[in-house]
């Protein structure tokens, strides 16, 4: 329409200035010229026509294709998610068997995540996260007949955010409590087959008596990296970065209470991150708690990973501890993706029963495959109990897969 | 969470941790690294939504 306004303006314009100083025998290209002009003038005006039914078709078409649209400005809603799914074969000495498993260490799942711009400081957030693990690493038994549960969608966030940039940001309902994931800090790029939960690759399968090859205790039993207080139902609250610095304090149902610190920077080219939580349950499961963890990636790819953490049980005896070590490196052995290696060791004490020395060791490769989004993955793992008054066989494990990210 | 000689030793290996990565960030200048925690879903290209890894169902 802008064309439309300017163009006819100057059409009569350029007639009336050629009608000016045009003499009599000029007179018939004169005509011509206003015959062209006005010729050109129709056509424009068909051609705008044209353009504009063909921009509301196109407008049309858009809408009809979309399936989920908003009128609201500043909101966004994206859909994404995982499927994790391999083989793992184990041995405790007595029985052996290969499991076809959900990995836990990074469950299948599908998560929904909407965004709100009420201000240019202030936005409001919601997240909808379920998991659906079929035959679980952390659920699976020597003795089970068919895969183990459960069979269905299980919580792991429904929560909704309020985020101001310069005040940070507060949480309401199920989701990560300010500990959660403070031990388990990792930058070796293998953490979806081995990071400090051990007991996620094959926890759920049992020590059996060395003697008599009687079902013993199960792995994540024997042993905990003492993660926070996982996710639950809370208020949480995290301040701004500050230098690659954040605190986080949430208070949850049934009164229990935490307060976490993390960093991530990097710090002349060498990644570094860090967090270290302390929690109160005793209002529920009656215990404190303190862990933390910390992992550094140098420029080469060479790679450093620690945690540790010890709880203090209510009338409980020795306080359980665990620490936890990797060393790993990444690289490019390939083009479609980055290769990560790594070794871990693992010492965990006092956690099932007083007494109680649990020890694992491991070696594990990751190929990512960025083109179709998936990593490939095996880890190799040996699990020892020794309890006093008991022996008990290693539990050896090996678990390969894919995560693929749809 | 009263102190034993075993969380001592702990608490001892913690703050050695921390102190040393404060120590380090003190003295360099440190650049913004976005840490994604390992039970997230992480970053990073999907098989069908491509490079962002994630289905935008709708932007405005």
């Amino acid at each position: 329409m802008v064309q439309k306004r300017i163009i006819l303006p100057i059409s009569a314009a350029m007639a009336v200035s050629l009608g000016a100083w045009a003499t009599p025998g000029s007179a018939q290209t004169l005509d011509e010229l206003k015959a062209q002009i006005q010729e050109m003038s129709t056509r424009l005006q068909e051609l705008e026509i044209k353009q504009e039914q063909l921009e509301k078709k196109t407008d049309e078409t858009v809408a009809d294709s979309q399936t989920v649209t908003s009128g609201k400005k500043g909101v966004k809603l994206t859909v994404s998610g995982q499927v994790n799914r391999g083989v793992l074969f184990a041995d405790n000495g007595d029985d052996s068997e290969f499991f076809y498993v959900d990995n836990d260490n990074s469950s299948t799942r599908v998560r929904f995540v909407g965004v709100g711009q009420l201000t240019d400081d202030i936005s409001v957030g919601t997240q909808i996260e379920v998991q659906f693990e079929s035959n679980s690493t952390a659920a699976i038994s020597f003795n089970q007949d068919s895969p183990a549960g459960p069979n269905n969608f299980t919580e792991r966030k429904l929560e909704l955010y309020g985020d101001s940039k310069r005040l940070g940001r507060l949480w309401v309902g199920q989701g990560d409590t300010a500990s959660n994931g403070t031990s388990e800090v990792d930058l070796s790029g293998t953490s979806v087959v081995a990071y400090s939960g051990i007991a996620d690759m094959a926890g759920g399968l049992e020590f059996s008596t060395d003697s008599t090859g009687a079902i013993g205790p199960q792995i994540n039993a024997a042993f905990s990296n003492f993660d926070g207080l996982s996710r639950d139902d809370r208020l949480r609250y995290d301040t701004p970065r500050f230098g690659g610095f954040m605190a986080s304090a949430s208070v949850i149902d049934g009164g229990s209470w935490d307060v976490a610190g993390r960093f991530s920077g990097d710090v002349s080219g060498t990644k570094v991150a860090g967090a270290v939580a302390y929690a109160d349950a005793n209002s529920r499961q009656g215990f404190e708690q303190l862990n933390g963890s910390v992992s550094v990636l140098l420029p080469m790819g060479l790679n450093f990973t620690a945690a540790a953490g010890t709880r203090d049980v209510k009338g409980g005896g020795d306080d359980p501890v665990f620490y936890y070590g990797k060393l790993g490196y990444k690289f490019d052995a390939i083009d479609f993706g980055g290769t990560a290696v790594s070794i871990d060791y693992t010492m965990a004490e006092d956690i099932d029963v007083d007494g109680d020395e649990f020890t694992s060791y491991g070696a594990f490769l990751v190929q990512d495959f960025d083109k179709i989004g998936t990593e490939f993955y095996i880890g190799f793992r040996n699990h020892e109990l020794d309890r006093p008054g008991e022996n008990f066989d290693d539990v050896f494990a090996v678990l390969t897969g894919a995560r693929v990210k749809f | 969470m009263h102190v034993t000689m075993r969380n001592r030793g702990f608490r001892l290996w913690l703050f050695a941790s921390f102190g040393a990565i404060l120590l380090a960030t003190a003295c360099t200048e440190v650049k913004p690294f976005e840490y994604t925690e390992i039970h997230e879903i992480q970053p990073g290209p999907g098989l069908l939504s491509g490079e962002d890894g994630e289905f935008v169902l709708f932007e405005n």
